[in-house]
């Protein structure tokens, strides 16, 4: 029965069509190709091999901006340095110390995204000095983070060239052919990732719809938000709103605010657009987002709540919960929400490292050891080091400081500039009255990673041992000036001072 | 593994897998009336088939049987699209000969038939087709025949059809619309053709519905927007421009649109983004929209409920094979799939209310429902461990661990052998060069190695990486040893030339084989026959046997037997020389030099050949210790570290003047808005001054690293040198060891006085400690020559008398992470 011909009956416009329905791009460029060979003219079917070009290709965006090192640092937006507390993520309050801190010195989030580190260094300097991990690199720019090599992708695919010259194309012809103009602008944006030319088209194209469009008013906030110009792109974002709310608009106003580090006005947008779309998960997690980074966590924990009345399978909501939950002493209650992730499907070494803590710390010890088992066969290098330092802390939990060392070990040889690693093992070598060698692991822990106090603390705790009071002094400083409220620093500063003062 | 799965109650595969789908090619209806949902289904292949559920009394009795097959019927064209409605006014007479059913009065109804007629859209023609029951007499059951009623044949490739009761009426009828690939919609009013127009702003085709409230048909038009035309507007001969009811802007392509009706007089149009999830009231009033974080595939909304309590439900699903059950935006239920859908539905059995019906592209049908499945697999209960055991395993790993040295992997013997010749110099015009052969033999099969050849500059040795692949057998490498032509005043410091060979297996071994062999010496040096008088360094070797004749000992460079030979460094504009006498009475070599940078690889040669000569016995060989040329040494580190500071002031004004560089054109870009020639004039006078500056700064640079590179050379050739006298006074071979280790280290871009200063403190410990910071250029110099002195000391005298111990505060500040210069201007 199926040994007939019929299905080579169908118009190969038509299977074009359904296969991009389908989402087979590249049967549905092949169908193309075949009919544009035969028929080089033929408009509908070069807009649909375009269209599917671009689909293949096309990210959402919205989450994929990362910013990068030189877009911090050739940006010309005047920003006041020394911002007033609570209205920049950049100077966030130090006072919640208890969760560990990523290596750009960010409280940890219950999940890694493309944005956890936006905000990162202040300015150029601190981006560079925070050590160069392969954790922790960051792209040069924002563009080079993932669309350039998106663009460079479409390339290999195409081996006889690439489908449209741009450069050789009559802008204002098709910026004014309203069947053609957006799809063409999405080729150049998405798929040819060439924002100038982008910018330039959609300047045409407005200009050939009176400025009327909100749609293109969009497309020319995301080409000026690309090229950096972030105040022209809001400005078209918000003209973009004034012909009706719109949840994409929202968002990138929104990130927009983020990037021009105000995260208040950011929250004003998507208070505002909750007005319009309330219940919208999106919005509610870019609030959650915020007001996880300016170390809000109450509100924050209080907007991943609402998002999982609304939405029980985001996993980022659930994550960063039960993050909430572990550093707020209550492992049994992160234990739960790290279950439910379990059970929804996800699987990686992450997640049953935490599991394993999780039940470390709520007393079930019968499956600390099968979680991190799992942990460590799901690992790859990048978290394996991190799976390595929390066996270490489970088993100076169980009191086995040989396992520990030997863990600790391990994660610095999976990750060299451990600091955390580095400054426990110094640890465990100055209870072995090995204290040259516990000296030189805090100094390396301190040139690793200086956003910790601990390794400052322990250096001036071993200088007042030895007697080096200059050195125990200069250290608590350092100490205290990443956590001001640390008790035993201040205990220790206050008795050098009045030691000082008798001298 | 997730615990949220659809399960599956009924499964077929159409068409053994080999037949494709379409997107459109699924619809679910009551066809017989009987309170029971039959599916209708046609693939691109053309095969038209129908399923109903057989009756069973729960739904765990569900599950396949062949008579849930009712109609299978292959055409002879591809089917588009199915559809159900009222498509039949009358009844003709051939319907007699069978009972339809449905429509028990038959033939008493004029006007439109009430039972379900199926039509099937192929790309040229549209075919309207009964399905007629046999009641069986015996177990086999019913039959089934589908019977034509009617067929519409157009020219153009059609993309959809859309059946509804257009241009209102009571329902009782159903009419056929027909969309094109090229944008024409033709109504068929039944048996009868209605009219045809075009759709404007029309480019690709996208989904099109029908809406009952409003009369009228919805679709996306070129410009992304979701636009309304009334059907009486379509239908109006006389408007050629047809303008929509409304439209609304997405902004994105659609994958489907669907329409889902409350009541018959309120209609919800479902739209299904790329990104979004739109659902319209029919006056074209945005009811609610979510933004999705996953890509959908494709979507079904339903209504559930009565008038009372309505809830608009729709089942999306995603590409990563879930389908999302939605009430309006909450998130009601989520479920893994088995497969990817391009087709979702719901249908309704009497055991079985609502199931989801899903059909994959190649065919593979199921009715499923929503539930969990616990995995069922339990890990296997480990044997209970014995502790004891694993408590020695614990104690044997830690035994082992600590015995554990890195020595132990250079126990394996090397599976390469590495044979390395000089062949004769020659030379073309004033270039020297010579040529280098290495056999490489491997005694097993190797699957890659990389040679590499080391030289010391200024000489240089080309290829100087080799990769081969596969080796089985003997292979002879090439290269070609020469001094380099660019760096004329660099002094030779060793005639040494290391060929490295890394190798690995098949089965991943890796190994390293190393051999030293000495370039031959002419590369360098060439013999000059009037010595001249001036020297500023000299030396003698003591040694025990007589002196070997400088005519045996140098025989590539003379052939009569002077008493003195004197060399001339290649290339020799500023002529160095270095001139050798043998001493048979005082038993003694005599080096001369003009230099003693110039003299390391002589008086290197001349121990190797002397050694090479008295082969047999083991020959001492000694050296007045007081003619080490410490002083010499400490001059050119001095010189050398003058020169980097001096690089690095050059290099921080540039930097300085980079940066001026780039806040000029920073002023620049901000005034070239203004767009007038004035506001730039002043500008770029700055901007081209410090250009030129910035340029003589760079040649200046330039300049200085070539002579830090030549300055390098000396220090390298003099460390050398000082090893060397200090090998032939030495009185403590491993500290001596130590020394040349740490001492002889060509780097080339790195610190060399850093790194030595910081491995000779390493050395030696805490025997001497240095009250000094090590940033400060003098301060280094000074520490750098205490603890040579100190190291000298140690190797030449008998016992290593350990000088009183200083116990000063060493304030070396941590290393800061990031040497380079840091430039925050801008901050």
């Amino acid at each position: 029965m199926v040994d007939n011909n019929v299905i080579l009956l169908v118009d190969p416009f038509y299977a074009a069509c359904i296969h991009l329905r389908k989402h087979n791009y590249d049967k549905c460029i092949e169908c193309c190709t075949g009919i544009l060979l035969k028929n080089p003219y033929d408009q509908a079917t070069w807009a649909l091999k375009m269209r599917a070009l671009t689909e293949q290709l096309s990210i959402d965006d919205i989450e994929a901006e990362e910013e990068g090192i030189a877009d911090s640092y050739f940006n010309s937006d005047a920003i006041a340095e020394n911002a007033r507390i609570g209205t920049s993520l950049r100077s966030t309050p130090n006072s919640c110390n208890q969760r560990p801190r990523t290596i750009d010195g960010r409280p940890l989030s219950g999940i890694v995204r493309p944005s956890t580190s936006s905000a990162g260094g202040n300015n150029l300097q601190k981006a560079l000095k925070t050590p160069r991990t392969v954790g922790s690199s960051r792209p040069l720019t924002s563009q080079l983070a993932r669309n350039i090599r998106l663009g460079t992708a479409s390339m290999v695919s195409q081996m006889d060239g690439p489908f449209i010259n741009i450069s050789r194309l009559n802008f204002s012809k098709y910026a004014s052919d309203k069947q053609l103009s957006k799809l063409l602008f999405n080729y150049i944006y998405y798929q040819q990732n060439d924002i100038r030319n982008a910018l330039d088209f959609a300047v045409e194209a407005t200009k050939c719809c009176f400025f009327e469009d909100p749609w293109w008013k969009v497309q020319l906030g995301k080409c000026y938000v690309m090229l950096g110009l972030l105040r022209d792109g809001e400005s078209q974002f918000r003209s973009a709103l004034q012909h009706g709310p719109n949840i994409e608009v929202f968002l990138r106003l929104s990130r927009l605010f983020v990037r021009l580090d105000q995260p208040l006005s950011s929250l004003d947008i998507c208070q505002q657009a909750l007005s319009w779309f309330p219940n919208e998960v999106t919005l509610l997690i870019e609030m959650a987002r915020i007001f996880e980074g300016l170390n809000n966590i109450s509100m924050s924990v209080k907007y991943y709540r609402d998002i999982l009345e609304l939405d029980a399978t985001d996993m980022e909501s659930i994550a960063c919960i039960g993050l909430h939950h572990f550093y707020s002493d209550q492992p049994e209650v992160a234990l739960r929400y790290y279950r439910r992730l379990l059970q929804l499907g996800l699987y990686n070494a992450e997640l049953f490292n935490n599991l394993g803590l999780c039940s470390f710390y709520a007393q079930q010890f019968d499956v600390v050891t099968a979680c991190f088992e799992n942990a460590l066969r799901l690992a790859l290098d990048y978290n394996a080091a991190e799976i390595w330092y929390n066996i270490s802390h489970i088993a100076i939990g169980f009191g086995d400081l040989d396992i520990a060392e030997h863990s600790l070990h391990l994660t610095l040889s999976l990750n060299s500039s451990h600091g955390a690693a580095l400054n426990n093992l110094a640890v465990l070598q100055w209870r072995k009255n090995d204290v040259a060698r516990a000296e030189s692991l805090l100094n390396s822990a301190i040139a690793a990673e200086d956003h910790l106090y601990e390794p400052h603390y322990n250096k001036a705790l071993l200088a007042q041992e030895e007697g080096d009071h200059q050195t125990s002094y200069v250290m608590l400083k350092k100490s205290l000036e990443i956590y001001p409220n640390h008790y035993n620093s201040r205990d220790i500063l206050n008795k050098l001072k009045k030691y000082f003062s008798s001298l | 593994m997730s615990l949220f799965k659809v399960r599956d109650c009924w499964s077929t595969e159409c068409g053994r897998g080999t037949e494709t789908f379409g997107c459109d090619g699924l619809v679910v209806d009551d066809l017989f009336g009987a309170g029971e949902d039959n599916v209708i289904l046609g693939s691109l292949d053309g095969v038209l088939r129908v399923y109903g559920m057989h009756a069973a009394p729960t739904a765990a009795d569900l599950h396949y049987s062949p008579s849930d097959l009712l109609v299978e019927v292959q055409t002879d064209s591809p089917v588009l699209q199915v559809c159900t409605g009222k498509f039949v006014r009358s009844v003709d007479s051939r319907a007699e000969r069978s009972i339809r059913v449905g429509s028990r009065v038959l033939g008493a109804k004029r006007s439109c038939s009430p039972n379900k007629y199926i039509a099937v859209l192929h790309p040229f023609s549209l075919v309207v087709h009964g399905v007629n029951r046999i009641a069986g007499s015996t177990d086999h059951g019913d039959q089934y025949v589908l019977e034509t009623m009617y067929e519409h044949k157009f020219e153009r490739s059609a993309y959809q059809v859309i059946a509804g009761p257009f241009g209102g009426g009571t329902g009782s009828r159903d009419f056929l619309c027909v969309m094109s690939l090229d944008g024409a919609v033709s109504v068929y009013e039944q048996q009868a053709f209605g009219f045809r127009t075009a759709l404007p702003n029309y480019l690709h085709p996208f989904p099109m519905k029908y809406v009952r409230s409003a009369d009228a048909f919805i679709t996306l038009n070129a410009d992304f927007c979701l636009v309304c035309y009334k059907y009486q507007e379509l239908a109006d001969p006389s408007q050629k421009q047809k303008c929509p009811v409304w439209s609304c802007t997405l902004g994105e392509t659609v994958c489907d649109i669907q329409t889902a009706e409350i009541t018959p007089s309120a209609t919800t149009i479902h739209v299904l983004g790329e990104r979004n999830y739109y659902c319209f009231q029919g006056n074209g009033v945005l009811w609610f929209t979510k933004r999705l974080q996953y890509t959908p595939c494709c979507f079904h909304p339903y209504i559930l409920g009565d008038h009372s309590e309505v809830k608009t439900m729709c089942m999306i699903v995603s590409d990563t094979d879930t389908v999302l059950i939605y009430e309006q935006t909450k998130l009601r239920w989520s479920a893994k799939l088995f497969y990817r859908p391009c087709i979702i539905a719901r249908a309704s059995f009497k055991a079985l209310q609502g199931c989801l019906v899903l059909l994959s592209e190649t065919g593979d049908l199921r009715f499923c429902y929503l539930g969990t499945e616990p995995m069922i697999f339990m890990a296997p209960e480990r044997p209970p461990e014995d502790y004891k055991d694993t408590k020695n395993q614990l104690v044997q790993l830690k035994k082992e661990l600590q015995n554990m040295s890195l020595r132990d992997e250079a126990d394996t013997l090397p599976l390469l052998k590495l044979n390395t010749r000089i062949l004769s110099v020659r030379s073309e015009g004033p270039r020297k060069l010579c040529n280098v052969e290495v056999d490489v033999t491997p005694s097993l099969a190797i699957s890659t190695v990389q040679i590499t050849f080391q030289t010391i500059t200024p000489l240089v040795i080309l290829p100087k990486v080799v990769h081969l692949k596969d080796l089985t057998e003997t292979m002879t490498i090439r290269a070609l040893a020469h001094r380099d032509d660019d760096d004329s005043e660099s002094v030779v410091s060793s005639m040494e030339c290391t060929t490295y060979a890394y190798y690995s297996t098949a089965s991943d071994e890796l190994g390293v084989v190393q051999q030293i062999v000495r370039l031959p010496l002419s590369l360098a040096y060439e013999s000059h026959p009037t010595p001249p008088s001036d020297f500023s360094w000299s030396a003698k070797i003591v040694v025990d046997e007589t002196p070997v004749a400088l005519r045996t000992l140098f025989n590539e460079f003379v052939d009569s037997s002077p008493s003195e030979l004197c060399f001339r460094a290649i290339p020799g504009f500023n002529a160095k020389y270095v001139w050798v006498t043998a001493v048979p009475a005082i038993r003694s070599y005599e080096i001369r030099s003009s230099g003693s940078e110039y003299a390391n690889v002589v008086f290197e040669e001349i121990l190797f050949r002397h050694k090479e000569y008295y082969k047999s016995k083991a020959c001492t060989v000694r050296c007045d210790k007081n003619e080490i040329l410490v002083a010499e040494l400490y001059r050119i580190i001095e010189e050398h570290v003058v020169l980097k500071e001096k690089l690095q002031f050059v290099e921080d004004e540039t930097s300085l003047l980079c940066s001026q560089y780039r806040v000029i054109q920073k002023c620049l870009f901000n005034k070239l808005k203004e767009n007038t020639v004035q506001s730039v004039s002043g500008l770029s006078i700055l901007i081209d001054d410090t250009h030129e500056s910035l340029m003589e700064k760079t040649s200046e640079t330039k300049l200085i690293q070539k002579e830090l590179k030549v300055k390098f050379s000396d220090l390298l050739s003099v460390t050398r040198l000082l090893v060397n006298m200090l090998s032939l006074c030495s009185k403590n071979d491993t500290i001596l060891e130590e020394f040349k280790e740490t001492v002889v280290y060509s780097t080339e871009n790195q610190n060399w006085e850093d790194i030595v200063l910081q491995s000779l403190s390493y050395l030696i410990g805490n025997k001497i400690t240095l009250n000094v910071h090590n940033d400060v250029p003098a301060h280094l110099i000074m520490s750098l020559k205490t603890l040579i002195d100190f190291e000298i000391k140690r190797i030449t005298t008998v016992n290593d008398e350990v000088p009183n111990k200083l116990k000063i505060e060493n304030s070396r500040g941590a290393v800061s992470p990031i040497p380079e210069s840091e430039e925050d201007f801008y901050t």
